[in-house]
């Protein structure tokens, strides 16, 4: 495994669920990166200007592990409009959706984007160092490999 | 007087409660997006195990649980400059410097998984914040460890520098040349020794 880290993101985010008659509100430290498998990349080497082409990004998030990631204030019983005491295993879907929904939100604010962009240009300038040619980096999905799941 | 020390009440209640409220509020969107130049090239989940264990008169209640903590090992490609690469081509050869490997910690799993649980007479089972509280608790023991144990580091940036070396050997190789690979240390300035 190698991989190019092109940004560290950290976030702490209020989530506001409804899982199955349930509302729940809690807030969550999350800390991830996007990264790029450059152990095998897809480099051409013949002529004067090495190609090489960015590969899909892999976006890793998890709770953090700072003090109180995890803070969970509240659940309602919405049949009855009142607070009651919830699963553990309700709120434990509310964490799963909490970090896919922050996924998501990746693609949509540009974030993705931006981190593909630097990252071609972090792995173009390693490249020049090591080839000592001039080397050209394309993108075939600047949005995001995964752009589409998360439309 | 009675009108008066209720009144004083309420306004204590008051603002008792405005006071818990600004510190929820507090707890507002946040966001941070940091660019980075780093290769990351070994990762470890360290695993973790909390156990809550009580007794009294009303009975017992003994839970087990563990979650896992991810490590990584990498180099900041940011202070790699040219001058680490010092190309002979005469014959053929590379002394490549690499800037030292660091390991941090980067997330835990949102979940536990639950090892053992055992509650007995009139006790509750555990709930969403009693299983929240245990993880703080092993959280923070987690952190501690990390930072006191040196052969956590230890093993993960070893790791690290095998793939470092044989990624950097196979990529310069590829082009024609044999590489010697070091690390510079952490603490240490670029023109002294190097490991």
């Amino acid at each position: 495994m190698v991989e190019l880290c092109s940004i560290d993101f950290y976030n702490e985010i209020p989530i506001k669920d409804t899982i199955a008659n349930w509302e729940f509100f809690a807030t969550q430290k999350q800390r991830g990166s996007i990264l790029f498998d450059i152990e095998n990349l897809d480099i051409n080497n013949e002529g004067d200007t090495i190609k090489i082409v960015l590969p899909p990004e892999i976006v890793e998030i998890m709770e953090s592990t700072d003090d109180e990631s995890w803070v969970s204030y509240d659940s309602k019983d919405l049949r009855t409009g009142r607070w009651a005491k919830a699963s553990a295993e309700l709120w434990s879907q509310v964490k799963k959706n909490a970090l896919e929904h922050s996924k998501a939100r990746l693609y949509e604010d540009g974030t993705i984007e931006r981190a593909r962009a630097e990252g071609a240009i972090n792995l173009q300038e390693l490249m020049e160092k090591v080839y000592r040619k001039p080397v050209v980096v394309t993108d075939p999905t600047p949005k995001g490999a995964h752009y589409n799941d998360f439309k | 007087m009675k009108v008066k020390l209720l009144k004083g009440c309420v306004l204590a209640s008051a603002l008792t409660m405005m006071s818990s409220c600004a510190k929820t509020d507090n707890n507002g969107l946040y966001q941070e997006i940091k660019s980075v130049d780093k290769m990351v090239f070994a990762k470890m989940s360290i695993t973790k195990t909390v156990v809550n264990n009580q007794e009294n008169i009303l009975g017992r209640r003994i839970a087990g649980y563990s979650y896992d903590t991810y490590a990584r090992a990498y180099i900041d490609l940011s202070s790699f400059q040219v001058d680490d690469l010092v190309f002979d081509d005469k014959t053929k050869t590379v002394k490549v410097i690499l800037p030292p490997v660091n390991a941090e910690l980067i997330g835990r799993d949102c979940e536990m998984r639950e090892a053992y649980k055992n509650i007995t007479g009139l006790r509750w089972d555990l709930d969403e914040k009693d299983i929240n509280s245990l993880k703080e608790e092993g959280n923070k023991s987690m952190r501690d460890e990390w930072e006191s144990n040196p052969m956590l580091k230890a093993h993960l940036i070893d790791a690290a520098k095998r793939k470092a070396r044989k990624y950097f050997e196979e990529i310069f190789e590829n082009s024609g040349y044999m590489a010697s690979i070091e690390f510079k240390n952490s603490k240490i300035d670029k023109d002294e020794k190097v490991d």
